[in-house]
């Protein structure tokens, strides 16, 4: 019995939601940092085990009890694979909230996630970041990230940032999705768009193909101002209060709009905003307003199915195109045949699923840069299982996994187009060449 | 544990894979049995057979008890740390060797999933046939060392019968090859003896298995019975006909409803349900199934389900396969036995288990293999209410009693491990555990391998059996337990 | 019936190798049997068990035999739990009684001998098997509980009466195989399968192996299943037996897409006379004389093994009979003079393609000249350790089985 505990005050992992593991290891195959390294500590199963000796005052915060818990990707792989039903996913943010608050990290990790988290939640800090890569388009492969043969030029520690660093434009930098897109032909709903950080400032064209798209297909699509971040990356690093903070604004804003569904185009983004019940559970004030904007979530994917017939004449896209899983959308959301149901719904599209879908890419929020090795391993171990499909392009639901996808396929010499489902729809719907969208 | 030993661990197979700090020994105290714990002293993470090797070598030297682990998901607590002992995790050799598809056979090292293999050959149209329910985690080492089933061993035997040959580190340190790819290897069957010694007799690092082609045809049906005696009727009824059925699978209300709430198979509301599968030649198929139809209809199957496609015979598997872990859903904790009795004696089983549950105010969930009479009572208890962990630990135990009773057996597939082998005297004489004592002896004299599992020990003073109980001293605050 | 009357002196029909038996012990009961084994191994008696004595020649040659032990009065049926498909035999019942037993309720231990005297205990001894095991597997598959006699004079029990049983240490195993060398098989317990409801066999007749193992090659890559795959060869007759056994309509398609696949069409077979060529062929490699080998092949090398063969033959050494299952198990009869022979089976020794080539039967000669056995393998050497516990004064079978 240790005299100094790990976990202390407010928001500690739940020891209901600890002794629904009933230890069975199913979870195991299915975790990324099981699946690299083979040792208890780093599956779900051992974190959670850590969680429970932590409870119990079995073990104390040391850097490794926080090492192994800096490992887990978040991904929720497990939460699929659980057949007791284990929520995994309050149970890291937790363990991660209870790290940052009483655990000291050494100076140089504690600034850069500092940095990282007073910069990439707040667009316009984020535009001010990015506007230099402007510059280095040119060096950069189709989809972002530095080529490597220059990338190997900078510091380690550099590399791993500049190998997901996005190609920016003009347009994304000082453009924005229009206040009010109204609906085509007869309105069949009313919807926000959750713009998102990186989403907005990197991959504008996504936006701007969702606001099209849900156009096309009957929905008047307000983009409120005044949003901000969702506060998926702070939740899911362990910063709460900041991450309540921000979805506090986010409520509000959202309340406003006064709209039958929000939609998201950022399978992180839609999970946090669809937990947003669990963020502020037992708050008097904001329990029941985050419940109500939680339920009106959709990822556009989800949408578009909810609307039923399409409106909007599909125009063939013939191309093989492997559909890449972004785990905060199929684990997270359960979300994994309406993207599919998406594109197959255009003529010529042949959807494929590369093996190991269930396995995350290394993405993860900002895993790939405080955890660049493993991600490195998994992101090359997903571009290999892509490659043995021989795609035309990729698809999918993440900006995060866009970056991810592209680093490991350049490191590995290949070229694929990697695109958004709901782009590869608007070029279908417009008429026009997918590969030029980005 | 000496720093000396440690030094030596650390030196033989690098630093990274030994593991000292106690946030890193707590995961391993256990395998998928979690009220049996015991701190390991040193974790080890072997990357090859030759490490494996250098570590029995030392442990050998130095006296010190080792306990082979895979991925930690055994339900008898066979990968039990050892006080004052290490643990060697497996997981790490995890690599598909060789695929000899024409003399269908794979070789692989211990640490590769059950389920890995079967997706390796799969697209040459083969598959690995033991499939115990945690087959997509569950090592092909473990699988070894317990002889384990799942639910096709009616037709298709169990890992001893699809095993070719193994590799193993005996207690000396000594590496040998066991078995032989060829048929008819002269001399005693040590292969057969090593399969199922619940790792107490080497340290398997390379296993040879043989690989069936897949069935020209599956039929899977689903029928629903009024009650366990019809269902146990019907399939009293098919093996009278002369039918060997590639699974027969029984589940109860209870464990129904776990199902159910898992992984949503969409089960039809039952009192049981029987799950029958049929495989091989289509022409076979065909005809043998629709007699199982009728003999279940006849038996007063009250629905029947005929898997029209992959999606719903997988549908079908994986609500069976889920029901245990599944039971994490209805009842804070459970405690799933593993007893066989002759399948003439499965009603009569049955009803004991049932009084017994009423008697002792205890659910008790059944999902059992009903072809070859391999009973797993899943019985629910909540451990935060005084007295019901020792309960549910009395309750597995009598039936245990029962099973041994009615000729059958304590362990069908999960193995004795430690939480069984106060229980062999039930079934086997004292000579009978001394020969088993002494083949244990003469290959593991200084008594390291594997120590306290599968043979009762006599017992040293205070030392109980069974889930983890807090001293009062340890309650109190004022001391640990080592 | 004392112990004493139970043992007799032994005669020229009980010789072994030509050695003659100082006595021979015919217990009447499994009691009798320890008690007969304890008091041979405190007086270092070297002892050879004996069911039927079809394959008591099988082994090296002993100077000295002191005692057999025959388990011919121990032949009880024990129990046939037929709702639960298995049996409890003791070790001196003969495998044809048995099984004609359990015809009664249509069923059978899927397991067949060339020899008439085979007993349940000198099948597990020997894992001696027929053509069916290319679908069931040999005596050990199937064994799932056993009592043994110990030299220490206990009797103990491994495995169970029930199919599903992990409890223990498989000692049946362990004693499948050893020859009578490390206990003593009291009973056993086998599972059971239901005789199958139809039957048919297709013969196909080759002028050589090479067309032969294609035709088998074709059959392995389909999904006709069969119950029996055997190849014969004798006198330049080049025969493939395949047996398919299953529900009628089943029997019938199944025969009908081997029949597709085979380069010509097969003789057709059921009923007694299928029975009868069954009962031949099995029989077929023992029947005249020569040394008779076992060995084992991987599958996809049965075209190379046939081109050994006949390598074997143009040195000289008649190959007078190849009689196998086609999963790579067969016997090999070999005529000629002892040196021939001995080169032969050297030359096979050394070829890659076979493994495990054990000689069977042999003239005294020819034994005393090579090891029957074949070189010692990971498991003899693990065996050799288990024989220092089990058999501390070194009786059992001593220096003639495989440990």
């Amino acid at each position: 019995m240790t005299s100094n505990p790990p976990f202390k005050g407010p928001d500690q992992p739940s020891r209901a939601l600890i002794d629904k593991c009933v230890h069975c290891g199913f979870c195991l195959p299915t975790c990324p940092t099981y699946v690299l390294w083979g040792e208890e500590m780093d599956s779900p199963r051992g974190r959670i085990y850590l969680m429970k000796a932590g409870l119990e005052g079995r073990a104390e915060m040391t850097s490794s009890f926080v090492q192994h818990f800096d490992r887990c990707l978040g991904c929720l792989a497990c939460v699929t694979a659980c057949p007791s039903g284990v929520q995994y996913a309050p149970l890291i943010e937790k363990s991660r909230v209870q790290i940052e608050r009483h655990y000291q990290r050494p100076d140089d990790e504690r600034w850069f996630r500092r940095l990282l988290m007073t910069l990439l939640p707040y667009p316009s800090r984020l535009r001010i970041l990015m506007a230099p890569l402007l510059a280095l388009s040119p060096f950069m492969g189709r989809n972002g990230g530095i080529k490597p043969s220059l990338a190997r030029l900078f510091p380690a520690r550099l590399q791993a940032l500049l190998a997901v660093a996005p190609r920016v434009s003009l347009a994304g930098l000082l453009g924005r999705v229009p206040e009010r897109t109204p609906a085509v032909g007869g309105e069949r709903l009313t919807v926000a768009l959750l713009e998102g950080c990186v989403q907005r400032v990197a991959f504008a064209g996504v936006n701007e193909a969702t606001a099209r798209v849900l156009a096309a297909e009957g929905c008047r699509v307000d983009a409120p101002r005044a949003q901000g971040c969702c506060g998926a990356l702070p939740l899911h690093a362990g910063h709460i209060d900041q991450a309540r903070e921000l979805a506090r604004h986010n409520i509000e804003v959202f309340e406003k709009a006064g709209v039958d569904r929000i939609v998201t185009n950022a399978a992180g983004c839609g999970s946090a905003m669809k937990d947003y019940g669990e963020l502020f559970e037992g708050d008097p004030h904001w329990a029941e307003r985050a419940r109500a904007i939680s339920r009106k979530v959709r990822d556009v994917s989800q949408l578009l199915v909810e609307l039923g017939e399409p409106r909007a004449v599909r125009r063939p896209i013939p191309a093989r195109v492997v559909y890449h899983d972004a785990c905060h959308l199929a684990h997270g959301q359960g979300v994994r045949s309406e993207p599919r149901a998406l594109l197959q719904s255009i003529p010529g599209v042949e959807v494929l699923t590369p093996a190991e879908s269930e396995i995350c890419c290394g993405s993860a929020g900002i895993y790939n840069l405080v955890q660049p090795e493993p991600a490195a391993e998994l992101g090359q171990r997903k571009a290999r299982n892509i490659a043995t499909l021989s795609p035309d392009m990729i698809a999918t639901g993440n900006p995060g996994c866009t970056l991810q996808i592209a680093a490991a396929a350049q490191a590995l010499g290949h070229d694929w187009p990697i695109v958004h489902p709901i782009e590869l729809l608007d070029a279908s719907i417009r008429g026009v060449d997918p590969r030029n969208t980005n | 544990m000496d720093q000396r030993i440690v030094e030596q661990f650390r030196d033989a197979i690098g630093p990274e894979a030994v593991l000292t700090e106690p946030v890193q020994l707590v995961t391993y105290e256990c395998d998928a049995l979690p009220h049996l714990r015991s701190m390991p002293d040193v974790v080890l993470l072997p990357r090859s057979a030759a490490d494996v090797q250098k570590i029995v070598r030392i442990c050998d030297r130095e006296g010190v008890p080792f306990v082979a682990r895979g991925h930690g998901t055994g339900l008898s607590g066979g990968a039990l740390p050892v006080a004052g002992g290490v643990v060697i995790t497996l997981a790490k050799l995890n690599r598909v060797l060789e695929i000899d598809i024409p003399n269908r056979r794979v070789t692989v090292e211990p640490g590769v999933t059950n389920l890995e293999i079967t997706r390796q050959v799969a697209p040459h149209g083969y598959y690995y046939a033991p499939d115990p329910s945690s087959q997509q985690v569950c090592s092909l080492g473990g699988n070894v060392a317990e002889n384990s089933g799942g639910a096709h061993c009616l037709k298709y035997g169990f890992t001893v019968h699809h095993i070719l040959a193994v590799e193993a580190v005996l207690p000396n340190g000594e590496l040998v090859q066991i078995g032989s790819p060829l048929a008819d290897a002269p001399g005693p069957d040590v292969l057969g003896l090593l399969v199922g010694s619940e790792g107490t007799l080497a340290v398997v690092t390379k296993v040879v298995v043989r690989i069936l082609r897949k069935p020209e045809s599956v039929q899977t049906l689903l029928a629903a019975f009024n009650s366990t005696s019809e269902a146990g009727a019907a399939v009293s009824e098919i093996i009278a006909a002369g039918i060997v059925p590639a699974a027969v699978e029984m589940m109860d209300a209870v464990a129904i409803e776990a199902a159910e709430a898992a992984v949503h198979p969409n089960f039809p509301p039952a009192d049981t349900i029987l799950i029958v599968e049929l495989d091989g030649p289509s022409a076979e198929v065909a005809e043998l199934f629709g007699i199982v139809e009728a003999t279940c209809r006849n038996a007063g199957a009250t629905r029947i389900e005929v898997a029209q496609d992959e999606a719903q015979r997988g549908r079908i598997w994986k609500g069976r396969k889920a029901a245990f872990a599944a039971m994490g859903r209805i009842s804070p904790n459970y405690y799933v036995q593993d007893g066989v009795v002759p399948r003439t004696k499965l009603p009569e089983v049955m009803a004991r288990i049932r009084q017994l549950a009423e008697r002792e105010g205890i659910r008790i969930g059944n999902v059992f293999h009903a072809g070859d009479g391999n009973l797993h009572p899943l019985i629910c208890y909540d451990e935060r209410i005084e007295g019901q962990s020792a309960l549910a630990e009395r309750v597995a135990g009598e039936i245990l009693i029962y099973c041994v009773e009615a000729g059958g057996s304590i362990t069908g597939e999960h193995g004795v491990g430690a939480d069984k082998k106060e229980f062999m005297p039930r079934m086997f004489s004292e000579d009978s555990l001394d020969v088993m004592q002494s083949v244990r002896d003469a290959l593991d004299p200084k008594r390291l391998c594997n120590p306290g599992k599968v043979l009762p020990t006599p017992r040293l003073c205070g030392e109980v059996p069974g889930p983890y109980r807090e001293h009062p001293i340890e309650r109190a605050g004022l001391g640990e337990r080592f | 019936m004392s112990v004493s009357e139970a043992l007799r002196p032994g005669t020229a029909e009980d010789a072994i190798d030509g050695v003659v038996p100082l006595r021979v012990a015919l217990p009447e009961s499994p009691e009798d049997l320890a008690r007969v084994l304890a008091d041979a191994s405190r007086e270092r008696q070297l002892t050879v068990l004996r069911g039927g004595g079809s394959k008591i020649g099988w082994g090296r040659v002993a100077d000295r035999i002191d005692l057999v032990i025959g388990t011919a009065r121990l032949g009880r049926l024990v129990a046939h739990r037929y709702g639960d498909m298995t049996v409890t035999a003791q070790a001196g019942m003969p495998l044809a009684t048995l099984n004609r037993h359990l015809f009664e309720h249509r069923q059978h231990l899927p397991v067949e001998s060339a020899f008439e005297d085979a007993t349940v205990g000198g099948i597990i001894a020997t894992n001696d098997a027929g053509p069916m095991r290319h679908r069931f597997g040999t005596p050990r598959d199937l064994l799932i509980g056993v009592t043994l006699a110990m030299t220490d004079g206990r009797l103990v029990t491994a495995g169970g009466t029930v199919v599903k049983n992990v409890a223990g240490y498989d000692l049946g195993k362990l004693v499948s195989g050893s020859h009578g060398t490390l206990a003593v098989i009291v009973d056993a317990t086998f599972k059971l399968l239901p005789l199958p409801l139809a039957s048919m066999t297709l013969v196909g007749s080759y002028v050589d192996g090479v067309a032969l193992a294609r035709d088998v090659a074709a059959l392995h890559g389909s999904q006709v299943e069969l119950t029996s795959f055997d190849v014969y060869a004798a006198n330049g007759r080049w025969v493939l037996l395949m047996r398919m056994a299953s529900s009628p309509a089943a029997t019938e398609a199944q025969a009908a897409e081997a029949r597709r696949l085979l380069s010509s069409a097969p003789t057709v077979l059921s009923g007694d006379e299928e029975a009868a060529l069954w009962g031949e062929q099995i029989r077929a490699p023992w029947l005249e004389g020569g040394t008779v080998l076992r060995l084992s092949w991987l599958p996809s090398n049965l075209p190379a093994v046939i081109a050994l063969l006949a390598r074997l033959q143009s040195r000289g050494c008649r190959v007078a009979a190849f009689a196998g299952r086609t999963m790579g198990a067969g016997l090999l009869r070999l005529e000629g003079e002892d040196s021939t022979v001995l080169a032969a089976v050297g030359d096979l020794r050394a070829a890659g393609e076979v493994g495990h080539v054990v000689i069977l039967r042999a003239n005294r000669r020819v034994k005393e000249q090579i090891d029957v056995w074949g070189p010692s393998t990971g498991a003899i050497e693990v065996g050799r350790v288990l024989k220092r516990k089990f058999d501390p004064q070194n009786i059992l079978n001593a220096g003639r089985g495989p440990i």
